[in-house]
């Protein structure tokens, strides 16, 4: 199930939300586990137990390490480095053996298909198991609670990546507020009028430019692609991740922000700490920081990155073009950190954006195309080459009419908006008491949308 | 702070437990007359369609044509659509004067698969449909017309500031592809040039042509059998607007609830009680069935909508020449010119129960003097009909 669909809306998160706050406190987890697994199971009902296999054996293992940590340090070394493969056994078997058996040439397995959120769950147990090695955080002994912090439904098949030791409290005890409540419904409805208002109307955009370049390939064509493909990824994850923060805090959970502005970065290392940045911050805390970080000279460094960003990309996809994709930041990561950031310092700021974005728009070229020689294709075609020419009419037809709709994509990845509304509001009473009905208003309209519409796909759900 | 947290919770709450209330309380629907389509309704469960996926999508579907105030909410959508500046709505566009014309079809490709919403078309398609067309003229042995009639933006782009480059290549492309022995009528730029001039010769919230339209198409094809003496003057007809309530398939598309209904116009000459129409083997009242007038769909009144095969001949008895029509909806609101001068024997190409793509057997079987292909290019981009005639 996603967020952005009918049945959710008005089947499952009523239902959820009366069950839930008709329960006792103590119950509260367990209708949590309960709903969640549901909300899986909904699209895949047989991956459920997939999951299960996953989250118990992390469970079990928890306690054998737990129990060795403090006397015999090698010996919970060996249970958690068991446990961190068997769970990255079942990831790389779904998501990676076809793959790697056409590298390798071995047989492939058919009908092999991508657990929803395999990727974000496992590494949410990934980081229960490394921080409780670690001595970061205590063992969990419910499994009831640990069963609700890797299937929470908000978090479950997109993220954030929340790591454990940020809600391991909560799980325990959490306090649901009114006001926590009502900020989860705004941010709610903000997350589901990016998704849909603006991401799902950019994929439209997309689909039709990356359809006429099929037999009419412009440049103009090939930029609108990149372009609208840039926004429309920011729009729908950033969209969806805002969905996933307003959910939990209706349920009384305060989940690590996963965006923050990320294409008003002056450098490709600041949109890197602004993009998905849970994602981002695993990383770092269970590879670049084990592996040296910056700690042990240069060359080592340039190692550890590359390490990170040959995982980031794979981590995408089983597929060249996310090994493509990872390297391509791993090579500008590299060159920015050795000479490029002190030159970029000196460049007037509009210069950096520029130079951020132009690599920015390349870099979802080759993530957005898993047929290569198609990327390779549109590349070309923004230079004009393969084209019939730099422009056509209807597509400068299309450019106009989508002007509008990119101008309000461009100024809503800013934080303009919100800072004019804020400023707006601020002191006013009345213009604070439209915030209720303006959250009501952007959830009709959406539904509205929902209703005319068989077009909602969602990126990330793949990952 | 409270206030407008209890404000912010309680109107959401309302909103979506509202919605979910009158989903349980109210009946299903089966139709949905604005949209002019069946809904869908819940389906049945079964661990077959839990596990392959196909339950949850269903249930979606069923969730969105069944969801209260669908209709507003579609309309509202429209509305934001156009307020984005877009100036179209699901593939609708929305011109000068209330004028509708679908720019977005679900293109079929050469390899047989399909490129939904697109504005382009696939050369190969249209080289095997003509391909299709010049193997049925080889096989005829009667004379053999081809009415090609243009798609609503191939003839009223103007109103839209859309480019007619594509409708110009599509034009060319099948000029192209149909041997030099094929006579082609030609009706997309004359048209093109009435709209210009001011002349209603589209719906503006249906995909066919009016009357008056149908009325020019006619003098092309009476040049084209060689029969323009014949043709008769159009001040003789008297026009009746049957319908100023016509919401046609553009608008149940488009969802800009906004725009006015179209007139509907019968041209009648009087004669009309003479002619002997059947449908599918049973007799209809005439040339126009208008009970159809009183629905949405008031283009039916042609010939009485969609039928696999329509006869008309003089009730009379007396013989005429036999023109055999395979056709599209189109050719509806042209035959009752044309039965003037013919019998005829229509084909709904179209049609999913009959293949009539085996054009010279038919011509044999209804003893066909002369054959006039009308489809339009909006059907020949989209389906796979033409390039099976034989």
């Amino acid at each position: 199930m996603v967020f952005s669909s009918l049945v959710f809306l008005f089947a499952y998160l009523p239902a959820v939300l009366l069950v839930y706050y008709l329960s006792p406190l103590h119950w509260r987890n367990a209708v949590l586990f309960a709903v969640s697994l549901l909300f899986y199971g909904w699209g895949e009902p047989v991956y459920i137990l997939l999951m299960m296999a996953s989250v118990t054996s992390a469970y079990i293992f928890g306690f054998l390490i737990a129990r060795c940590r403090d006397e015999k340090p090698a010996q919970a070394r060996r249970w958690m480095l068991v446990s961190v493969l068997i769970n990255l056994s079942f990831l790389f078997f779904f998501k990676y053996y076809n793959f790697f058996a056409s590298v390798l040439r071995l047989p492939q397995i058919a009908g092999l298909s991508l657990p929803i959120g395999i990727s974000f769950y496992t590494f949410q147990i990934l980081s229960y198991t490394i921080d409780l090695w670690r001595g970061e955080t205590a063992v969990q002994r419910s499994y009831v609670a640990f069963g609700t912090y890797v299937t929470l439904f908000p978090q479950l098949i997109a993220g954030p990546i929340v790591r454990y030791q940020e809600i391991d409290a909560q799980l325990a005890r959490r306090r649901e507020t009114v006001d926590g409540f009502a900020s989860g419904v705004r941010r709610f409805c903000c997350g589901l009028g990016k998704k849909v208002l603006l991401g799902d109307t950019l994929a439209a955009g997309y689909v039709y430019y990356q359809n006429l370049q099929l037999f009419e390939p412009t440049a103009l064509g090939a930029w609108m692609i990149v372009i609208l493909y840039t926004l429309h990824l920011y729009y729908d994850f950033s969209g969806y991740s805002d969905m996933a923060i307003g959910l939990g805090r209706m349920f009384g959970f305060s989940f690590p922000e996963n965006f923050n502005y990320p294409y008003i970065a002056k450098s490709i290392t600041e949109f890197w700490r602004r993009w998905h940045i849970t994602l981002s911050v695993w990383f770092r805390e269970y590879v670049y920081i084990p592996l040296g970080g910056n700690r042990k000279g240069r060359l080592r460094q340039c190692r550890n990155i590359a390490v990170v960003w040959a995982l980031t990309g794979l981590w995408h996809g089983a597929s060249w073009n996310f090994v493509l994709w990872g390297l391509y930041f791993c090579v500008i990561l590299i060159c920015e950190h050795l000479f490029l950031r002190r030159w970029l310092e000196q460049t007037p700021a509009v210069l950096r954006h520029l130079y951020t974005m132009l690599l920015v728009v390349v870099g979802f070229l080759i993530f957005s195309y898993t047929d290569l020689s198609a990327g390779y294709a549109c590349f070309r075609a923004l230079f004009g080459l393969g084209t019939v020419g730099f422009w056509a009419p209807v597509a400068g037809y299309q450019l106009l009419r989508l002007l509008p709709l990119l101008a309000l994509a461009a100024v809503g990845c800013t934080p303009w908006p919100r800072r004019w509304f804020m400023r707006w509001t601020a002191g006013r009473r009345p213009a604070r008491a439209l915030v209720p009905v303006l959250s009501a208003l952007l959830l009709v309209i959406c539904v509205a949308y929902l209703a005319d519409s068989t077009f909602s796909p969602f990126e990330y759900l793949n990952f | 702070m409270k206030f407008m947290s209890w404000a912010t919770v309680l109107l959401f709450l309302a909103a979506i437990a509202g919605f979910s209330v009158a989903f349980i309380l109210l009946p299903d629907r089966t139709f949905s007359e604005q949209e002019n389509r069946g809904l869908r309704t819940l389906p049945a469960l079964s661990w077959q369609g839990l596990r392959t996926g196909e339950f949850s999508s269903a249930v979606n579907d069923y969730f969105a044509d069944q969801l209260p105030l669908r209709d507003m909410l579609v309309g509202w959508k429209g509305a934001v659509e156009l307020a984005l500046g877009k100036g179209e709505n699901d593939g609708i566009l929305l011109g000068a004067g209330g004028q509708l014309a679908r720019r977005r079809f679900d293109m079929r490709r050469a390899d047989g698969s399909t490129l939904t919403d697109a504005d382009v078309f696939d050369p190969a398609t249209v080289a095997a449909a003509c391909a299709g067309i010049n193997r049925a003229a080889a096989a005829l042995s009667c004379p053999f017309d081809v009415l090609l009639t243009g798609r609503s933006i191939d003839v009223t782009a103007p109103a839209f500031g859309y480019p007619t480059a594509f409708s110009d290549a599509l034009l060319e492309s099948v000029r192209q592809g149909l041997d030099p022995s094929v006579r082609r009528i030609e009706t997309v730029s004359l048209l093109r040039e009435r709209t210009r001039a001011g002349e209603r010769v589209y719906y503006r919230t249906d995909h066919h042509w009016t009357t008056l339209g149908a009325y020019y198409a006619y003098c092309e094809v009476m040049k084209a059998c060689g029969m323009e003496e014949q043709i008769i003057p159009a001040e003789r007809f008297t026009r009746q607007t049957v319908s100023d309530r016509f919401y046609g398939t553009l608008w149940s598309a488009g969802g800009m609830k906004w725009v006015r209904p179209d007139t509907v116009e019968f041209w009648l000459l009087g004669n009309e009680g003479d002619f002997a129409v059947t449908a599918d083997g049973k007799p209809l009242p005439g040339l126009y069935a208008r009970e159809w007038l009183r629905k949405k769909d008031c283009y039916s009144a042609f010939l009485d909508g969609t039928h696999d095969v329509v006869t008309v001949r003089l009730a009379s008895g007396e013989p005429r020449p036999t023109l055999l029509l395979p056709k599209d909806s189109f050719a509806n609101s042209l035959a009752p010119f044309l039965a003037q001068h013919f019998d005829l024997v229509l084909l709904n190409l179209s049609s999913t129960r009959t293949d009539f793509t085996d054009l010279s057997g038919a011509a044999e079987r209804y003893g066909a003097d002369r054959v006039l292909l009308v489809y339009t290019l909006g059907n020949l981009i989209t389906a796979d009909r033409l390039q099976r005639l034989r």
